[in-house]
């Protein structure tokens, strides 16, 4: 007499069916998230871009575009490039804009935007780097997508010199107060102009006065 | 002795011979001799004689201009004559700035008396009869010398032929010292020494006759120099490089030179009406000549029509160089209020307008070429059909997103926006590049 063991019961997997459920919650969830998401990120583009529209007068009826964007001295907000091809040449801005959405326009020529925006989540600038960085980023956002000069070409150098007698310096210069710092460098916009920026800043990226030359 | 001065010096004769019986009979219209000319029909015509015209020489990269300016009643008229032999004449009247060209002609198959002509026939409504003037028409200078040739000696007659063949081109017989003009006699060389002594203002003691004849011979060579360039492979190249530097020069330059504060409507109103200077332009930019001037806007000007001319080819280039000109607006208003948006720009254009506001303080006519190559290389890359896609594009999705944005969705409906948001934010980036592509366009001037 042999008495054959019954076959175990098949059990269901348990892991199988908490994937199964953890696939249908994740899709449950993600498509609102993503949704929610698409439509915040919508929302503050248009933001960004009415922003740019306020200050852009006489191009109410343009058709604006946004880019977003990230920089490491704006952590604390979200970066947008704003521009128009209704006008030639095209304007451009730059938007940061904080998590109640409120923005600032970064633009050299009126520091309030940028100022405003350091106010709220402010640098702790130290090192040389650290201010090199910042003359980058200055240049990238405020002065519309500029680039910072490590060196300058012979050509250029003549043009300057031309302008200035003699060449004043050609790689970034820091003078630092008990303060501030005066950071003086050499930048290039997208024009291919070279301009010599001199800022006074503060440790915390308050940028206290920028003059700009170009050569 | 005497044979071999004869033999060595051929070219001394046949400055003497031009001395005997002077420059007139080869020479093209000078200003001195217009505005001689000038002078005495207006004053034949009016009974008092006209103020003297002035004569202004300038100097440009690898060309001169001499300008006579004569002003009669409430018009003056400017007079170009151009080291590159052209001949200018263009006529201001009171109360305007820019100059209308009336003629513009080769100066070495011009006369004087067409010269004339032009001014006198628009000031009294008929045509300049020298002869009844008594003024003798420079047309008429030769067949005098021929006339007065007549009576000289055979050798002076000889002398006459080798000048005709030197001035014709045939360099090689005056410079052979074996050519048949060893049988000039000792008369017709005693004649141009003594002249050449006379005229030599160097020459206190006229002494030796050493010092005249070099000063002759350089004359000689400098005459026959600038006659037949075609024998001289210096010459040849030199007047080459004077050709393509010739390039950079406009008529509107030269009337830029005479105003004293152009009026950009004026200068813009005369690209608009001499079209074909900007076609010029056009056409030159098409050819690589980058180095025709020094003028900072000039070059920048070139590489601008030269990107437009590579890229449009020249039919449609000319087009969008009617349209831009069509649309230009010289307002100094205007122009403050559209770059606010742009505040280094020399032209703002309005895409939806068309128009393109131009730097009303950029007022020379270089500069005016520079803002219309820059008008002309906007309306250029706006009208690309990549750019023109991109932008209908994504003014399509965006009255999509509006029109979902403001209703209410189902899913399918979210689903649809998301996908337009997706697309929109594609096309943003497209639109990203070519704006910047837009911004860095244009080569600016670095003075």
């Amino acid at each position: 007499m042999s008495s054959a063991r019954p076959a175990p019961a098949r059990r269901p997997n348990p892991l199988r069916k908490t994937s199964v459920r953890a696939a249908i919650a994740l899709a449950l969830f993600s498509i609102p998230a993503l949704l929610i998401a698409g439509t915040t990120h919508a929302d503050e583009m248009a933001v960004a871009i009415d922003a740019a529209k306020k200050s852009a007068e006489g191009c109410d009826n343009c058709l604006f575009f946004a880019l977003p964007t990230k920089n490491s001295m704006f952590s604390q907000h979200k970066l947008y490039f704003v521009s128009t091809l209704d006008r030639l040449p095209p304007p451009f801005w730059t938007v940061a804009m904080n998590r109640k959405k409120k923005a600032y326009l970064l633009q050299a020529r009126e520091l309030g935007g940028w100022n405003g925006a350091l106010k709220e989540a402010p640098l702790k600038l130290t090192t040389d780097a650290q201010l090199k960085d910042f003359a980058k980023a200055f240049l990238d956002l405020a002065v519309g997508r500029a680039i910072y000069l490590d060196d300058i070409l012979p050509g250029e150098k003549n043009r300057i010199e031309k302008k200035m007698g003699k060449m004043p310096f050609s790689q970034l210069r820091i003078v630092r107060d008990k303060t501030r710092f005066r950071l003086q460098f050499f930048g290039k916009d997208v024009t291919g102009a070279v301009q010599l920026w001199d800022l006074i800043v503060e440790p915390t990226g308050h940028i206290v006065k920028a003059d700009v030359r170009e050569f | 002795m005497r044979g071999v001065i004869a033999i060595r010096y051929p070219l001394f004769w046949a400055v003497g011979f031009w001395m005997v019986f002077g420059p007139s009979a080869f020479a093209t219209p000078t200003p001195e001799e217009v505005s001689k000319n000038l002078v005495a029909a207006f004053a034949v015509e009016t009974g008092k004689t006209p103020k003297k015209p002035t004569i202004v020489n300038k100097d440009y990269v690898g060309f001169k201009t001499r300008t006579l300016t004569f002003g009669i009643g409430n018009r003056v008229y400017r007079i170009v004559f151009s080291s590159d032999g052209t001949l200018t004449v263009a006529v201001t009247a009171e109360g305007e700035i820019g100059a209308q060209p009336l003629w513009t002609a080769n100066l070495k198959n011009t006369t004087i008396e067409e010269i004339v002509n032009i001014v006198y026939s628009r000031e009294f409504g008929r045509k300049y009869d020298p002869t009844l003037l008594g003024v003798t028409p420079p047309g008429n200078l030769a067949d005098q010398a021929a006339e007065q040739s007549t009576g000289r000696s055979g050798d002076e007659l000889r002398m006459d032929r080798l000048m005709s063949r030197i001035f014709s081109g045939d360099l090689t017989a005056g410079l052979d010292s074996r050519s048949s003009n060893h049988a000039m006699s000792e008369s017709a060389a005693a004649k141009a020494t003594g002249l050449s002594k006379l005229l030599n203002p160097c020459d206190q003691n006229r002494g030796g006759a050493q010092p005249q004849r070099q000063t002759v011979s350089d004359i000689a060579l400098a005459m026959a120099a600038a006659r037949i360039p075609a024998h001289a492979a210096e010459l040849t190249m030199d007047r080459s490089r004077n050709y393509s530097k010739k390039k950079g020069y406009s008529f509107m330059n030269e009337l830029g030179e005479h105003q004293a504060q152009p009026n950009p409507n004026e200068v813009f109103r005369l690209i608009k009406q001499s079209g074909s200077d900007a076609y010029e332009l056009f056409r030159a930019a098409l050819k690589d000549s980058d180095k025709t001037t020094k003028d900072a806007y000039a070059l920048a000007a070139h590489r601008n029509f030269r990107t437009v001319a590579r890229g449009a080819g020249e039919e449609k280039g000319k087009r969008i160089v009617d349209q831009v000109l069509n649309k230009t607006i010289v307002d100094v208003d205007s122009f403050t209020s559209a770059r606010r948006l742009t505040p280094k720009a020399a032209v703002v254009h309005d895409r939806k307008s068309g128009e393109f506001f131009v730097d009303p303080t950029l007022t020379s006519p270089t500069q005016a070429q520079y803002l219309l190559s820059l008008a002309v290389l906007y309306a250029w890359r706006i009208q690309e059909p990549e750019t023109l896609a991109a932008v209908t594009g994504y003014e399509e999705i965006q009255r999509k997103i509006a029109r979902l944005e403001h209703a209410v969705l189902d899913d399918q409906d979210e689903k649809e926006l998301a996908q337009y948001r997706s697309e929109a934010r594609k096309l943003a980036e497209r639109l990203f590049q070519i704006s910047d592509e837009l911004r860095k366009t244009g080569t600016r001037p670095t003075t």
